[in-house]
């Protein structure tokens, strides 16, 4: 009996232990597997990881430096990061994935626009993250892969990198045309013209009576009255969609639990 | 006739007392009710009534038709003397002087001795007033309260605004027809409701069509309409509006004191003007029945007003003359409830400094919440 249950204490020990074994292996497993082959963040400074070989020497330095400057402009990092061997990450999993590791590490800007270009599927996705994420909102991902969408599909790489950091310059500069200076100033005279003309009006007097100053209620009233229904139409019109390919609205995650938008496509 | 009211007492003129509502007499201060006056309707004849009061006109019907006369020939003649278009004239009982008036006046006071007069064979017949709102703001409070209001006028001239020029402050009871209007409105109409929902994937937009019929009776009551030519018609609209309550049937001690004119137009001629106005108000009260739907569309309209009755009635106004910078500007004070109106000379100066401060912030608000958006 004695023998029996001790036989058995070892056994669940070694099966409690083996099984601790297992769930760390799983865990850390897909991180080692597939951070094998991932591009990483190098370095704070470095925007342009171009894994796919898409640029040349000179065209990638030039670009790199073009990145930089217009992230300084911007207020935030713009990065391209190219790839012909996504392992087996799909859509945009490989930019969060690409993200979280340069948050972790402290390699990349928090404020973030990424540009990824996927050779292997042929997929290219924007993701835009901390404050870049409320001035480029999932639309403005899709409306900036409108703009570089024909160099991509042409193989104009250089051009379609270039014009990515142009329009992500633009849009973390763009300031709605209510909330510019000019427009601003204009309204505000039209608004003091519009007072100081109901001043100078109203200076002589205003009227004060009204419709029912002299209407006598005792003899007045509703002698009849119809509230007939007639017919019901329905207009029926979709939803407008949020996004046209990346599916959803709303803000995205990446497992590391940053919030981003994002926007991406076959090209 | 001339009419002018003696203190049973003292014998000096009396005047009406915006205060106590009262006859006062200017020299001993005695009072005099106004309901123990005899009437001077439409219908009594003002003469006998006059001639029971006895002291008041030493001049018989005939002899005022003689004046006239001779006053027409006078005029025939070339003579400019004299300008009463239906050439009367009237002689002051206390001093003899010719009472200087025009052809529209019914009250004012002679020039020589300052006596209150009350012109009353223009006060008669056809002419006679139904009702009076008797001056309830005196001369006194008209002033302070006009002095109070040119302080108050925010684009106004800092050296206007001191209001220490007032030429002269007259009390005036001006003609108004008050009509009571009643009639029917009729509207017939395509109306919608609309809703919107979404299902599923779609949003829809419901649209419920419905025939809608109203048909009003409508009454309105004592709608005033200045009938004096001199008035300007805009401003008198907006001395409104005149507390009813305080209607009095008329009565010449009234206009003792105060200068008053009778009508240029009589109520035939001023039904075109009220009728406009009226209608704008029914077409109001008409849209005002119809609540509860998104679109009103109107296919049939009909609105059909009618006068019950026209009254002709003097109300009390205040007309103060202001110089300033040598143009004369002129406003209008309800002799009842203080309301004033009138354009008030606008100062650039001050008209340039509410528009930049305004302006500036309202700049400033806009680029705050700019900033904060940011």
């Amino acid at each position: 009996m004695a023998d029996h249950r001790n036989h058995r204490g070892i056994s669940s020990k070694r099966l409690s232990a083996l099984l601790v074994l297992v769930l760390a292996f799983v865990c850390v497993l897909p991180g080692i597997m597939v951070r094998a082959d991932e591009v990483v963040p190098a370095a704070k400074g470095v925007y342009v990881y171009d894994d796919a070989g898409l640029l040349t020497g000179t065209e990638e330095s030039s670009l790199s430096q073009y990145l930089e400057a217009c992230g300084q402009e911007a207020g935030c990092g713009i990065y391209v990061v190219t790839t012909s061997d996504p392992g087996t990450r799909t859509g945009d999993r490989y930019l969060e994935d690409f993200y979280d590791r340069g948050f972790d590490t402290g390699q990349i800007d928090t404020d973030a626009v990424l540009l990824y270009v996927d050779m292997k599927e042929r997929y290219v996705n924007v993701q835009a993250y901390g404050k870049a994420q409320d001035k480029i909102p999932d639309t403005t991902c899709d409306a900036i892969i409108d703009a570089i969408f024909d160099d991509l599909h042409y193989g104009d790489y250089y051009d379609a990198f270039r014009g990515f950091a142009d329009k992500a310059e633009y849009y973390m500069n763009y300031v709605p045309i209510y909330l510019r200076v000019w427009v601003q100033l204009l309204a505000a005279l039209v608004i003091g013209g519009i007072c100081v003309g109901i001043m100078a009006a109203n200076s002589g007097g205003t009227m004060t009576v009204n419709a029912n100053t002299y209407l006598d209620q005792r003899y007045s009233g509703i002698r009849a009255r119809r509230d007939d229904y007639i017919r019901t139409s329905v207009k029926r019109r979709k939803k407008p969609q949020q996004s046209s390919s990346s599916g959803g609205g709303g803000s995205h995650r990446s497992s590391g639990g940053h919030s981003h938008s994002s926007a991406g496509r076959k090209f | 006739m001339v009419v002018q009211y003696k203190c049973p007492g003292c014998g000096a003129d009396m005047h009406y007392d915006a205060k106590t509502r009262k006859l006062k007499c200017g020299s001993c201060g005695r009072l005099m009710e106004i309901d123990a006056m005899p009437r001077s309707s439409a219908d009594a004849g003002t003469e006998a009534e006059d001639s029971e009061d006895g002291e008041i006109s030493p001049f018989a019907a005939e002899e005022i038709e003689d004046e006239a006369e001779f006053g027409r020939i006078e005029r025939e003649e070339g003579s400019t003397a004299f300008d009463g278009e239906d050439g009367c004239q009237y002689v002051c009982n206390n001093c003899g002087a010719v009472v200087v008036t025009t052809a529209d006046t019914t009250a004012t006071s002679c020039s020589f001795c300052g006596a209150p007069v009350v012109l009353g064979d223009r006060l008669s017949g056809k002419k006679a007033p139904v009702w009076i709102i008797p001056f309830k703001v005196n001369k006194e409070q008209a002033k302070a309260a006009f002095r109070k209001w040119c302080g108050g006028g925010k684009l106004t001239p800092r050296d206007f605004m001191t209001a220490d020029r007032i030429k002269n402050i007259t009390g005036m009871y001006v003609p108004f027809w008050l009509y009571d209007m009643e009639g029917t409105g009729e509207a017939d109409c395509t109306a919608t409701r609309v809703r919107t929902y979404t299902q599923g994937d779609y949003i829809c937009t419901e649209t419920k069509y419905y025939h809608v019929y109203r048909r009003l009776h409508m009454a309105y009551c004592k709608v005033p309409v200045d009938a004096s030519e001199k008035m300007n018609d805009g401003m008198m609209d907006k001395l409104e509006p005149f507390g009813y309550g305080e209607l009095t049937r008329f009565n010449m001690p009234y206009l003792a004191g105060y200068l008053a004119e009778q009508y240029n137009y009589d109520d035939r001629e001023l039904l075109p003007r009220v009728t406009e106005r009226v209608k704008r108000y029914a077409n109001e009260y008409l849209a005002s029945t119809i609540t509860g739907y998104s679109t009103v569309a109107y296919n049939r309209k009909n609105i059909q007003l009618d006068p019950v009755n026209a009254r002709y009635t003097l109300l009390p106004v205040w007309m103060v003359c202001y110089d300033y910078r040598d143009s004369e500007h002129i406003f209008a004070m309800n002799g009842q409830t203080g309301k004033i109106v009138g354009k008030p000379p606008l100062s650039k100066q001050k008209i340039a400094m509410w528009f930049a401060g305004i302006s500036a912030g309202v700049f400033a608000v806009m680029r705050l919440v700019t900033m904060f958006l940011a």
